[in-house]
This record gives C-alpha cells, structure tokens and sequence, in this order.
C-alpha cells in the first residue's frame, strides 16, 4: 500500500485501522409508505479485516437500504450489527467515524476546490493535521495538477477520485460503497475498482453493492446474493456456483432469484 | 466526541466559504434589505414634506345644554376616557351662541397616527354613550328635545398632506415587509445548506462523518442564523435611519413612552432577536425536511405569507389581538415589533415575542433534529408511519382552514356579512376537511362519522344541546374576573342579526345552521377523524376542542366555545355520529340567534345565575355518558 494512507487519522487511535470487520445479525427494516415493504428482512452476514463483500441484487432489492443502516442513515426495526467492534445502535458516532461511505448519488461541492474540500472534510472528521492529510491523498490519487481548481470544473473521474478521497479522509477501516460504478464510464469505473483491490491488500473491510456481474465476479471475495430484501445465498462465488449448478454468476444469480420466487 | 465547538467552527467556516462563492444566495440576501432602505427613505420624505401642514381637526356641530359641554371638556373625564398621559385629543367649545351655549364642539388632534386616531375614536364613543344613555331625557326635562341622532354628527377632516398619508400607509406596511425580508433573505441560505446539499450528495457525506448530529445541525442553523441577522440588521438599520431621520413628533412613528428603560432603537432590535430566532429555527426545520430545493421552497412559501401576513394584523385591525399573538408564535415578534413601532408599545407583548421566539426556534430545531437524525428523507420512501395515521393531513387541514378563515373568511365578512359568512363557511372551514380527508385516501364516509346515530342518541343529543348555551354562559361567568366579555360584543352581535331586517328563519339558518353543519364537518368530522389513529381519545377531543376554541379569534370566545367543543367532541365520539354534535351545535347556535332576533337578548345582557349553568353541564354530561349505550346504530361498523 501506498504510504499516505498509512497515516493514523481517525478520532479513536487506540483503534488499529484494519482492525475491525462487520458483523450483521438479523437487521431488519420496514417502509410504510407508500405501502408497507420490508426492504430488509433478517440480513446476517459478517465480512473481515482484508475482505471484499459484494451485494449483488436487481433494482429495488434492498441493497442500498441495507448499507445504509450499516452507515447509520437509517435505524434498523430489529438486528444487531457491530462494526470494528462497534454497536451499530449503542455507539452510531463510533460506527461512523470507523466507515467510509460513498454513494452512486455522493456528490462534491461544485464552488470548493478538490484541496479545501478534502481539508474541510478532514477538520470535520477531526483529523490531526488536516492540510497534510488532504496533501497525501491529492498525491496518491494523482490530483495535485487539479487541486487548485474548482470541482465543478473537475472530470467526472477527478471528481470520482475526489470523492473517494473524501470518504476516506479519516482512513476509516471499514468501506462502504453503494452502486458506486453507476452511471460512470470504464476508465472512471476503473479508478475504483482499482481503489478497492488495493484496499483489500491494506487490510480494511469493503463491503460493497452492485448490480453489474463482472464487477462482483471480479472484486469480491464472498457475495450475497439480494432479493426483496432478504438474502438468497451467501458464499464464495465458487460455493454459490456449487450451490446452483450454474457457471455463470449471472446464471447463479438467476436461478437463485427464480428458486426464491417459486418457494415464495 | 471530542471537542463540538471546533466542529461546529469547521463547519461553519465551510459554509461560509461556500456562501460567498454563491451569487445567487448572496445577491438575494444584501439586494432585498435595500428594498426597506428604500421604503425608509419614501417615508421619511413624505414626513418631512407633510410636516408644515400634520394636523387635523374634527368638527361636532352640536346643540345642547350647557352641562354637557361642561362634562365634554372637563379634566376628570378626559382621563375617564384614558386620555390622562399626554393627551393627543383636546376637546374645546369652539362656538357659542348668544346665550353662551355651545353651538360646536371641537377635536383637536395632531397627527393621523394610530394612536391618536385611537384617542379621537375614545372620544366618540364617550360622547355617543352620553347620547345613548340619559342624555335625551336630560334634555327633555331642560326643555329642548333634540333627537338624539342630531346631537352629535362626526365629520372627520384630516388635514395631512398627500405626501403624509402615504408616509402613514408606507409605515403601516413596514412590519410586513421587514418578515418578508427577512424570511426571503435567510431563505436561500436555508436552502443552499441542506436541500441543495442533500441533491447534490453532499449532505449525507456529512451525515454518515464522525461530525456529531449536534455539530451538524449547530452548523448549519449557526449559517442560516447569520444570514438571517445580517438582514435583519441591515433591514433594522433602513428603520433606524428612519426614525433618527424623522422628527420624533412626527407620524406614525411617534410614539409615546416605551414601557422598557431603553431607547425606541433599542426596542426595535430587542424584538428582532427573537424574529431572527425564529425564522432560523422555521427555515432550518424546513429546510432539513425538504427532499429538494424546490420542494423547500414549496413548503417555505406558506411560512412566507402567513408570517408576512399577520406582522400586518395589527395595521389591518388597528389593534393587536392578543391570543393570535399567542397562538402563531411565527409572526409573534413581528407583530409586536409592528405594535412598537406604531406605538401600542407593551412589556407584556415585547416578553411574550423573546418567550415566542426561543420557544418556537427550539421546537423548529428539534423538529430539524429529528428530520436529519431519522434521516426518512434520504432514504427514499418515508419511514417511521404506521398505516392509517393521517396526523399531516389534519395538521394540513387545520393550516389551511384557519389561514383562509383568519384572512379570506374575515376579509369577506367585513365586506359583506351575509355572503362573506356563507363563504368563510363553505370555503374557509367544510372544504378543507373535506379536501383534507379525501387527501389522506381515507374512507370519507367513515373518517366524517357520516352514518345515522341511534334514535335515542339523538334524543340525548337534542336534550344536551337545548341545555349548552347555559354552559357556555357558565364558562364566560367563570372566565369574566380574568377575560371579561366586552359589553359591546352582545350589541354587535345583536346589530349583525339586524342586518338587512332579515327573517327569524334566515337568520337561524344563515348564523345557526350553517356554521353547524360547516363547522361540525371540519372539527367533529375531518380532523377528528384524522387524528383517531394518531392520539388517545380523550386528547382528540381536547387537541380539537382547542382548535375549536382558537377559531373563535377572540379572546373572551376561546373558552367558552373551547369548553363546548369538548361537549361536541364527546358526543361525536360516543354516538359515532356526525348528526349528534351537528345537531347540538345548531341548538346551542339556534337558542341564542333566536333570543337575540326575539328581541328577549338585546342591549341587555343575559346573565342567568351560575349554577343554573352548574346544573345544566350535570344534565349535559349525563346524556353524554348515557350516549352509545342504548341500540347500536344500523350502520355501526366492527
């Protein structure tokens, strides 16, 4: 790993950054309008330290509800999760200051510059030194020519740098992503996966979600397979071939949402 | 966590920085200040040029005896009429005839401000009780009849120049147009720090830092607090510049002594703490709700307008009610600060507007609180609802029936009585619930208690609402020694019936029936059934006797009808039933309308002793308790 990301930066430095994995047990959570839906229902999983955990599920399936009770957006109806050792309920700052959360939909402040964003956010996260820490990263992300200049005038994978950058100013380590190749374009997709491999060689925990099979073919170490909003199969994309008798994780996927509508 | 305050410090140097790069927000902030500079300067020019000529003089052309000039002028009864401090009226026989009688009578004012004009109205109404009262009598028994009508005719000349009146209308409208600066100028601030960093993604970055909710929320009030007060104070700058520019015997913004030890100045900025308080808490709690920008603007625009709209109240009225002050605590400090600066300058008012303002930016951010922690908004579909509750749509019905009753419906009424009352009815109060519960996608029929009671419900109904005038008399007896009924109320009561010599049964229809079956429909129907999922029972009767209460505006009302709304409440509970209350309230309504039409009620005041009231609401509750015990009624459902 590169050595800016070494630096020690989150609000709890007892904490060991690669220390921690996500446990999940039993999270459930219910909407009531428009109508009545279980958007999660009874999710277990657990991902370690040097993990790569992909949520692979259609549109609507409950993925981008799930992450987001594991980043505290939302309180889950009933379950438990720790994260780095953290009670998902008893202790959300903790859980927050320990992930770093992007979004398909994260965006950056179009009138700051990729530099005083990345300080701002630093000092909100209550890193030390934050103009070295917004250094560091210009540098390891390659964004120094740019960093004068304002995001709104970035490309959309400066800005996706930028972004990633951000969620991981206070080198949390636990990683959350939601859908974050969607609506980007290879190259810039590319930035990110490449991202998250190295993150899985520093030892942080990445959970991540998608719909795009050879994203999750490619990325994760174990897979979960989403379905209105419970989990079909958990495994090694091995394990879930064997399970299925499919090839293909687009196979695997398929007949595992078919198995599950016709059990329903 | 460690350390808030540098948190919040981060935080709000960030938005800081973020601001001052948005020309938009910026411009709408330091443009719209410079419309009350320009305001302030028009007022004080027509001031200024009016100042040779501001007096104006009412003539009486009177006849009588001497005694009652006597009276007219005499000292004693200027302060009988509370004229004592600084009298702004002086009243002095202008003309004698031969015999040394007064032939006229002369007001003397300086001024078309609104306190004097209050004084002059003081005066009148002195002089018109004297008419009313023995003075025919007097006069017959001295020898010279005279009908009381020709005694005195009021002709008011206002000798204020063009120039000056407009001056006048311009400060009347200065209150207003300081909220609606105001709110316009943090507005776009509210919106640029939440919704418009919610859809661009930026927000929930915030959310999911380890910058405590607190910090969050403190920051971003803190940014939206600042650019409330700059415009405040540039705004209170334009009004201060105003009032050191006028001489201070001049005009609508000469006032009389103020009850605080300080300077007017002093006063004017004191009361736009808690207006800034306010609009910050209102703007933070819609703004962390909104899902977008437009949808924040959406949701502000009522604010806007109500807020605006009652800092004008008090020019509109010419007199503060103090209960509306209470009751929309938003536009509380602005109508007190329009009081001040008009002169109607009261401590109680200026420490009710500080008490409206915490208050009401302490439950706005609480609200914004919740808004961000439940973070419901962000996640796509709303959370947190059980099925079946309809608490916004009655909060929504009952916004929406007393804005449009308070201003539309009154507005109306003062045009016209009659149709302006059957439109306040229809439009103002049976619409909105009916349009509130078809909203809400509720079984209308049902939500409305639109079913048939029992035969005997209906009996105890009947018998409880014949007895319910009393305890509305029992209620206004006990309330008397702290809010007095004002003696002229039953008079204007009695003289709206009299309008146009209308029929007994178009009078009972026109001001009994409607306003029961109208009112009952919102209150015992709509928001009663909007609100059964969402509070325990007995406090549905209570939240809506409250609101039922609260419609009535005036003071010496909100018990007394509050009390009955709670009798209604009761009765539409237990009959599950629309028909009980409607039917109550008619009779209730009926009784009274039909006494005063009689003649039986008239300038007399009924006040039958108090413990027939006593036993009538023994007699009232009976029935209630005794109501859905009997048949079940036909359409009951479960």
């Amino acid at each position: 790993m590169t050595a800016p990301l070494a630096q020690p930066a989150t609000p709890q430095p007892t904490q060991s950054n690669v220390s921690g994995g996500v446990s999940v047990r039993g999270l459930s959570k219910r909407f009531f309008t428009p109508a009545p839906l279980d958007a999660v229902k009874d999710v277990h999983f657990s991902c370690g330290p040097g993990e790569v955990f992909g949520l692979l599920g259609p549109n609507g399936a409950g993925k981008s509800t799930l992450l987001r009770l594991l980043a505290t957006l939302l309180e889950p109806d009933t379950g438990e999760a720790t994260l780095n050792g953290h009670d998902l309920r008893a202790a959300a700052p903790e859980v927050r200051a320990s992930i770093g959360y992007l979004s398909a939909s994260t965006g950056v402040h179009g009138r700051l510059t990729a530099r005083e964003m990345l300080v701002y956010t630093a000092r909100l996260q209550g890193v030390v030194e934050p103009e070295a820490r917004a250094e560091a990263l210009l540098q390891r992300f390659e964004l120094g020519p740019h960093a004068h200049q304002r995001n709104e005038r970035l490309s959309t994978g400066n800005r996706q740098k930028v972004n990633i950058a951000r969620a991981i100013v206070h080198d949390p380590p636990i990683i959350i992503f939601d859908e974050p190749t969607l609506g980007l374009d290879v190259m810039v997709s590319q930035i990110l996966l490449e991202f998250v491999e190295e993150a899985r060689s520093a030892g942080r925990c990445v959970i991540y979600s998608t719909h795009i099979m050879s994203e999750a073919e490619r990325l994760s170490d174990r897979l979960a397979i989403i379905h209105g909003g419970k989990v079909l199969a958990t495994g090694t994309l091995d394990a879930l071939r064997e399970q299925t008798g499919a090839r293909h994780l687009e196979d695997v996927f398929i007949r595992a949402v078919r198995r599950a509508e016709a059990s329903a | 966590m460690s350390g808030l305050p540098p948190r919040v410090g981060a935080l709000l140097r960030m938005e800081l920085r973020l601001l001052s790069r948005d020309p938009s927000a910026l411009m709408s902030m330091l443009l719209l200040p410079l419309v009350v500079v320009g305001f302030g300067v028009a007022l004080t020019l027509g001031a200024a040029g009016g100042q040779a000529q501001r007096a104006a003089e009412e003539v009486a052309t009177v006849a009588g005896p001497p005694e009652l000039w006597a009276v007219v002028t005499d000292e004693d009864h200027l302060q009988q009429v509370k004229l004592d401090e600084d009298p702004a009226v002086v009243v002095e026989v202008s003309a004698t005839d031969a015999t040394g009688r007064p032939q006229a009578l002369t007001l003397r004012f300086e001024g078309t401000d609104r306190r004097t004009l209050q004084a002059v109205d003081r005066v009148e109404v002195a002089l018109d009780r004297w008419r009313a009262a023995d003075l025919a009598a007097r006069w017959a028994e001295a020898g010279a009849p005279i009908a009381p009508d020709e005694v005195l005719k009021v002709e008011l000349r206002d000798l204020a120049s063009a120039a000056q009146q407009a001056g006048d209308a311009l400060a009347r409208l200065l209150p207003p147009l300081l909220v609606a600066v105001l709110l316009s100028g943090a507005l776009p601030v509210g919106i640029a720090v939440l919704p418009t960093e919610r859809q661009n993604g930026n927000l929930e970055t915030l959310m999911v830092s380890s910058l405590d909710r607190r910090a969050l929320l403190l920051g971003k009030a803190g940014i939206i607090f600042g650019a409330a007060a700059l415009v405040a104070l540039m705004g209170f700058l334009a009004v201060a510049l105003l009032i050191g520019l006028s001489p201070l015997s001049l005009g609508p913004l000469a006032v009389g002594p103020l009850p605080i030890p300080m300077g007017r100045l002093a006063a004017v900025a004191l009361l736009a703490i808690p207006l800034v308080l306010q609009v910050t808490g209102g703007i933070t709690a819609i703004a962390a709700h909104a899902r977008d920008p437009r949808q924040a603007r959406v949701l502000s625009g009522p604010l806007l307008v109500l807020a605006g709209g009652l800092a004008s109240v008090p020019a509109l009225k010419g007199a503060v009610e103090l209960p509306l002050l209470a009751l929309l605590p938003v536009a509380g400090p602005a109508i007190a600060m329009s009081a001040t600066l008009s002169d109607q300058s009261d401590l109680r008012l200026t420490l009710l507007a500080m008490l409206s303002g915490v208050g009401w930016s302490a439950a706005s951010l609480w609200l914004a609180a919740r808004s961000l922690r439940g973070a419901a908004v962000l996640a796509g579909p709303a959370e947190d609802r059980s099925a079946g509750r309809t608490t916004r749509e009655a909060v929504g019905v009952t916004l929406a029936a007393f804005t449009s009753f308070w201003f539309i419906g009154q507005l109306a009424q003062a045009r016209a009585l009659i149709p302006g009352l059957i439109l306040s009815q229809f439009v103002c109060i049976a619409l909105p619930g009916i349009l509130g519960v078809l909203a809400s996608g509720q079984p209308l029929r049902d939500r409305l208690s639109l079913r048939l009671p029992s035969g005997g419900d209906l009996a105890l109904g009947v018998v409880a609402g014949l007895l319910c005038p009393l305890v509305g008399q029992l209620v206004a007896g006990l309330q008397a020694p702290f809010v007095p009924t004002p003696a002229s109320a039953l008079e204007a009561f009695s003289a709206a019936l009299n309008i146009g010599d209308l029929p007994l049964p178009v009078v009972i229809l026109v001001f009994a029936a409607l306003p029961a079956v109208c009112e009952e429909l919102l209150f015992r129907g709509a928001l009663l059934g909007l609100l059964r999922n969402s509070l325990p029972r007995p406090a549905q009767v209570v939240v809506v006797a409250a609101l039922f209460g609260l419609l009535h505006m005036t003071a010496f009302r909100i018990l007394p009808t509050g009390a009955l709304g709670l009798l209604f409440g009761v009765a539409a509970l237990r009959s599950r039933s629309l028909l009980v209350p409607v039917v109550m309230h008619f009779l209730n309504n009926g009784l009274l309308v039909g006494l005063v039409g009689l003649g039986i009620l008239g300038e007399e005041e009924l006040s039958p002793p108090l413990w027939t009231g006593a036993v009538a609401l023994l007699v009232v509750m009976a029935c209630l308790r005794a109501m859905g015990r009997g048949g079940q009624p036909e359409t009951r459902r479960q």
